[in-house]
């Protein structure tokens, strides 16, 4: 180790580098490269592909597209004006909410991060239920207690649900990417005299453009392709992916559907480009962050309480809403009257709940294999791949531009003959849930990247570092945070979402989000409560357990 | 060379997926030729379905729309030894599933579901024929003249209403379908899109029926006014209702819906000019692994009064009587005569002229 420091050694590491990148590592490299884009293919584009072509199959396609963007046009203005606001609106919130979060007391921290961690397990259909419960035209809250009787029904309750729904998830881009933050830049700018919103105007946002321009483009796609909760709150406020699931679901007309998937990849693929270019542009800037010193955010500044009063507020209110799905669960109702009761815990035993056991199987699997796998491609693909790499990061970004449903149906398109039979079998499962997630893992992986400083990196690699070594020793524990994250999201993702898992189960291999379904398809909504509290519950469980493993792991100083 | 050896990599990898693909677009004779040479495809399949067989373990696998059906199926099990395992999925979701799956489904007996959807998987080829023992008790209009699908009772529509709602608003519960074009309700009926519920495609076409095509049409313009927007899930109306969001329903008139009428202390309406249904549907699957168990199931469940009459009690309602005249120990508890006269035969030929019909006259209650 005390050669390391010699400049002899350096020269001739330097030498070895030389050596072995001309040989071992270019074998590696492509090796690596085969390895790990196969499966996008296989997995990706090929089901998605059979599908899209599904619109081709047609006697007439251009016939075809010409109807539909004509037909259309309304809804597809609509996908991109609720996705525009979404991302917008969920964005902004959620770096307040991570302000919020970072510049208050260690106790509140702990108790909004679970409070957070909670709201990103969002059973399906119950939320919403409970959601309408409370703030609906004889909601609870807005009606009983404020007196109000507001219609939610229309653009701006889409707009609202689902930028309250993605800031959760987005809150944690920006908090990972506060906490790689290079706290000295901020220290240098509040030393100079500037007071916290400068700093925070000057030195953070710039700083932390790629946490935003991530959140912002992950949600615009989740809001292209989102028809749950248009169909459930927008009334007569229809987007093109509910007019999809509508194809699918009352027509079955793939062509038709295919096609107006097809549309929807020009505005994905337009918000694509921009955020490469951005994204370069921020990279740029970030190349000479070193990240060693904690951020320590200025908590007595007047800009702190309006974003701690807004923090609270949106704890408040997603701590009501689980409340209520957790307390409809023990309730009974009869003849309007309300009774508190244990019966429905006893019919939740009539349920088929062994399906919990695969619902946990499936997504722990997926979530860390999925993560690993997302984490080290990006790794490759932003450091390694020189060309291809704008094409394979979209490719990357597909899965998240089919409602759920399209991709459910592309697996079994795909993978529905020999060879390549999967369907009825739980391999179909496991490779839904896992490519499902793939752009969140990449996107979180490409913001800790992109903050991850990549001096060290060239660094290691002058004085000789393995690939594997850099890899592990240097560029691991700089996104661990963000790799934790990413297990845990594609965890909570894995056990609630409906859309693909529901065209793939079979009677053999069942899930949990399909004894909710079964228990709404049953109009029993306590016992769907009770299994949407389970669900949350097994989040929160395994968001500690993470939590341990992660402390362990940084305090056994990975790289150090 | 890095740069060169990736780049040849990818693009063989790209070569060999987009030759895969073409593969599998052509017919099945070259995807069998590639499995196995030797044989002619029709050997192939044949082989390819003895392998499901032994995949399922003889298990009989069925959709349904709900797992209430398990008890019967235990029934089943107990009598035959045919072990079964159950899935329940919505009929939209079945067809295009099965599209998807393009004959190698993965269950064999769909249970229940609307009529619409099982005629349009026979139009599509995705159904077995099968000949039942008692295929010849079924009331014209509930088994297929060609014996791909039959019927296990009939869903029938009516009204849950809100009654809070309507005070709130000073006006009387609506009694009939004429009564909802009253412009007291405009904006509080809520009514899911016939293209997603089978139920409420009932409605359409038997209202149409009823009044003939012109003024039927007329109706459901009136109608549209009132409507405050149509649904993409079947059971929105009544869940909306209950929940003091709208406060009339058009909803199917089943045990789910009373009971959530009871505990959220709305009632139910059976409209006086006629109540519109929907034979369900049962069919086997085209290309099913186990179709000789799930027509022994079938034959099990026709051939015995017991077993229905156990049907029935789990339905919660007796309408399997419609579907089989001949039942003795099962009574309707409704006139028959309150039914709306349909001829059902006409509920496929039509779905896509008056779904299409429908969709230019609900435009402005759908902005898309």
């Amino acid at each position: 180790m005390k050669s390391f420091f010699s400049l002899k050694s350096i020269e001739e590491n330097a030498g070895k580098r030389v050596e072995h990148s001309t040989l071992f590592s270019a074998v590696f490299f492509s090796l690596s490269i085969i390895f790990l884009t196969f499966p996008i293919f296989l997995f990706i584009v090929y089901p998605i592909f059979l599908l899209f072509w599904k619109a081709f199959q047609v006697e007439n396609p251009g016939q075809l597209f010409q109807e539909i963007s004509l037909r259309y046009k309304t809804a597809f203005f609509h996908s991109m004006e609720s996705s525009f606001y979404s991302a917008l609106i969920s964005t902004g919130l959620a770096f307040f909410l991570s302000y919020g979060i970072r510049s208050t007391g260690k106790w509140q921290k702990r108790i909004a991060l679970l409070l957070l961690s909670m709201s990103m397990v969002s059973p399906p259909f119950i939320s919403s239920l409970s959601f309408i419960t409370l703030y609906g035209r004889r909601g609870l809250i807005t009606y009983r207690l404020l007196g109000l009787s507001f219609d939610p029904y229309h653009k701006w309750g889409v707009i609202l649900m689902q930028s309250i729904h993605f800031a959760c998830m987005n809150t944690l881009f920006f908090t990972n990417a506060l906490e790689d933050f290079d706290g000295k830049l901020y220290d240098s700018g509040r030393d100079l005299g500037a007071n916290a919103f400068f700093v925070l105007k000057d030195i953070l946002l710039p700083l932390l453009s790629p946490a935003i321009l991530a959140s912002f483009f992950l949600s615009f796609l989740r809001g292209l392709s989102d028809f749950g909760t248009p169909i459930i709150i927008g009334g007569r406020y229809s987007t093109l992916a509910t007019e999809i699931y509508l194809q699918i679901i009352g027509f079955s007309d793939f062509s038709k559907a295919a096609a107006m998937n097809i549309l929807l990849l020009f505005p994905a693929f337009f918000s694509f480009l921009l955020y490469r270019m951005s994204m370069k542009k921020a990279d740029d800037r970030n190349k000479e962050q070193k990240g060693k010193t904690g951020l320590r955010l200025d908590s007595k500044h007047w800009m702190n309480l309006p974003i701690q009063f807004l923090l609270f507020f949106f704890l408040l209110f997603q701590a009501l809403q689980y409340a209520s799905i957790f307390l409809y669960g023990f309730l009974r109702f009869n003849k309007k009257q309300i009774f508190f009761t244990w019966e429905n815990m006893g019919s939740l035993f009539q349920y088929n709940l062994s399906t919990m056991g695969l619902s946990l199987l499936l997504a722990f699997t997926a979530s860390v294999l999925g993560s690993f796998f997302a984490f080290l491609l990006t790794y490759f693909m932003e450091r390694k791949m020189k060309r291809g790499k704008k094409l394979l990061d979209f490719a990357l970004s597909l899965p998240y531009l089919l409602p759920g449903t399209c991709f459910g149906l592309a697996y079994i398109l795909a993978f529905n003959k020999a060879p390549l039979k999967l369907t009825g079998t739980v391999w179909i499962m496991l490779f839904s849930l896992l490519f499902r997630q793939m752009p969140l893992g990449s996107r979180l992986a490409g913001t800790a990247l992109s903050q991850s400083p990549k001096n060290l990196e060239l660094a290691a690699r002058d004085l000789g570092a393995k690939p594997s070594m850099v890899f592990f020793q240097i560029i691991l524990p700089g996104i661990l945070p963000s790799f934790f994250s990413s297990v845990y999201l594609q965890f909570s993702q894995g056990l609630t979402t409906a859309g693909a898992i529901i065209f793939l189960i079979s009677a053999k291999y069942k899930v949990l989000v399909y004894t909710l379904f079964d228990a709404i398809n049953r109009g029993d909504y306590a016992v769907a409560s009770l299994i949407s509290g389970i669900m949350i519950l097994l989040s929160l469980a395994f968001s500690l357990l993470l939590g341990r493993v992660k402390s362990l792991v940084s305090r056994r100083g990975v790289g150090k | 060379m890095k740069r060169k050896l990736a780049l040849t990599t990818l693009s063989l990898l790209a070569l060999a997926v987009l030759a895969s693909c073409g593969q599998k677009t052509k017919e099945s004779s070259v995807a069998a030729t590639s499995a196995k040479a030797e044989e002619s495809s029709a050997e192939t399949e044949k082989a390819t379905e003895k392998a499901n067989e032994t995949k399922a373990e003889g298990k009989l696998a069925i959709v349904a729309t709900s797992e209430d059906y398990k008890k019967l199926f235990d029934e089943f099990t107990k009598d035959t030894g045919i072990e079964t395992e159950l899935l329940s999925m919505s009929s939209g979701e079945v067809l295009s599933k099965l599209k998807a799956e393009g004959g190698t489904p993965t269950a064999d007996l769909w249970f229940g579901g609307g009529i619409d959807a099982f005629m349009s998987a026979k139009d599509s080829d995705l159904l077995e024929k099968i000949d039942l023992d008692a295929a010849n008790d079924f009331a014209s209009g509930y088994v297929d003249p060609d014996h791909y699908w039959y019927t296990k009772g009939v869903t029938v529509v009516g009204f849950i209403v809100n009654d809070e709602m309507l005070k709130t608003k000073n006006a009387e519960a609506p009694k009939s379908w004429d009564d909802l074009l009253n412009s007291a309700y405009k904006d509080e009926i809520l009514m899911s899109n016939p293209a997603v519920s089978g139920t409420n495609y009932g409605v359409v076409n038997a209202l149409l029926q009823k009044k003939g095509e012109e003024e039927g049409w007329k109706y459901f313009t009136a109608l549209n006014d009132n409507v405050k927007y149509y649904s993409k899930r079947g059971g929105d109306p009544r869940e909306k209702t209950a929940q003091g969001e709208v406060a009339i329903g058009i909803t199917p008139m089943d045990k789910k819906t009373e009971k959530l009428a009871t505990e959220q202390g709305c009632s139910l309406v059976y409209p006086e000019d006629g109540i519109p249904y929907v034979p369900e549907g049962v069919a086997v699957f085209k290309g099913a692994a186990n179709a000789e168990a799930a027509k022994q199931f079938l034959n099990w469940l026709y051939n015995s009064e017991d077993h229905l009459k156990e049907l029935a009690e789990i339905d919660g309602k007796n309408t399997i009587k419609v579907v089989l005249p001949k039942l003795s120990n099962v009574d309707l508890s409704f006139d028959t005569g309150l039914l709306m006269k349909e001829d059902l035969s006409l509920f496929g030929s039509q779905r896509d002229s008056i779904l299409s019909k429908w969709e230019t006259l609900a435009g402005s209650k759908n902005e898309a």
